[in-house]
């Protein structure tokens, strides 16, 4: 009896947070679209555009005016027929790459995408010259068997001495 | 000999991190929110949208041409534009510059009674209720500022208040501007 009033309370609790979810997405509206392939690159497209104003967010993720207004436009450029490339080139001429999160290869871009491979290529480096600098300590720390034997014969011979 | 060798590989962790300090004591100074614009040099977008004042009015890009001028994107929402409002009013008098004004994403009972309590600077205001003229201009918020030329160049762009520290600039672009067409 007690353990179902339990489970009715965290059922209840659950159903609670699960409002207050729904209210937080709401702001996001919805938009019908006829065909169920343009809902899908609707969906898509606004995923892979970042908002201008709040700039961690896609188009779809932000309640940002400005991003209300870009999905607005994404959705009539859509009925309108463009294609998916052509509505990528209408929103880069008027907000630049930056509305891109995948944005082209070219020389204003090239440090964003060489940064890693730089990154990649200065920690191989450390790498290296940490190996090679315990190598060659290591070096330091050998000796030859007549060296060894000297060794043994000193110790040995200390040992001698003690008794 | 080792010694030396040692002290050159040291130079290298110091270096790099010179270089990163450097980078990142650049970025320091500048706005992450800042975007450039990509219609500088360009033309300004042709448009046809209502007067503020009287819905039957239409007004369009040859409008805001003749003589280099300003375009101030501005709304009753934006706390930042009540702040500059006053500025504009200023720069309008003494520089004897014409402004335009676009009421962005606003109500035009609340803008016309704005711009009769604070003054009005505009010589034209252009209502654009769904930022479609916005999005044309790559307009991300209000405030926003440009600078076009007689024909309709854009020459510059401001993002956010204009004061009378960044206006200078601006204004020396103006003035070139002016020299230019004499």
């Amino acid at each position: 009896m007690h353990g179902f009033k339990c489970l009715l309370r965290k059922v209840l609790m659950m159903l609670v947070a699960m409002g207050f979810s729904t209210q937080a997405f709401s702001a996001i509206e919805v938009y019908d679209f006829s065909d169920r392939e343009l809902k899908q690159r609707f969906a898509s497209l606004s995923e892979e555009f970042r908002c201008p104003k709040c700039q961690n967010q896609t188009l779809a993720s932000s309640d940002a005016l400005i991003a209300k207004d870009l999905r607005k436009l994404v959705k009539k450029l859509l009925e309108d027929e463009l294609s998916d490339d052509e509505i990528r080139a209408y929103l880069v001429e008027r907000y630049g790459d930056f509305v891109l999160y995948d944005p082209p290869f070219k020389p204003s871009t090239w440090f964003l995408w060489f940064s890693p491979i730089i990154a990649g290529i200065l920690g191989m480096l450390v790498i290296l010259i940490l190996r090679t600098r315990v190598n060659s300590q290591r070096e330091d720390f050998t000796v030859n068997a007549k060296q060894l034997q000297d060794l043994i014969n000193a110790t040995t011979s200390g040992d001698k001495s003690n008794d | 000999m080792s010694q030396i060798i040692k002290r050159r590989w040291f130079a290298l962790p110091v270096l790099l991190i010179l270089a990163i300090g450097g980078f990142l004591y650049k970025g320091l100074g500048q706005d992450p929110s800042y975007l450039p614009s990509t219609l500088l040099g360009k033309q300004w977008p042709s448009f046809a949208a209502e007067s503020l004042y009287d819905p039957k009015v239409t007004i369009t890009k040859d409008h805001f041409l003749g003589e280099p001028a300003l375009v101030n994107v501005w709304a009753t929402w934006c706390p930042t534009c009540k702040a500059e409002h006053e500025f504009l009013k200023q720069v309008s008098q003494q520089d004897q510059v014409s402004i335009f004004g676009i009421n962005y994403h606003d109500d035009r009972e609340a803008a016309l009674r704005w711009l009769e309590e604070l003054g009005d600077p505009y010589k034209h205001s252009v209502y654009d209720p769904d930022g479609v003229l916005g999005i044309d201009l790559g307009v991300v918020g209000a405030p926003e500022t440009y600078l076009i030329d007689s024909k309709g160049t854009i020459i510059a762009k401001h993002i956010g208040e204009l004061n009378a520290r960044n206006w200078l600039p601006l204004r020396e672009q103006l003035l070139a501007l002016r020299e230019g067409a004499n």
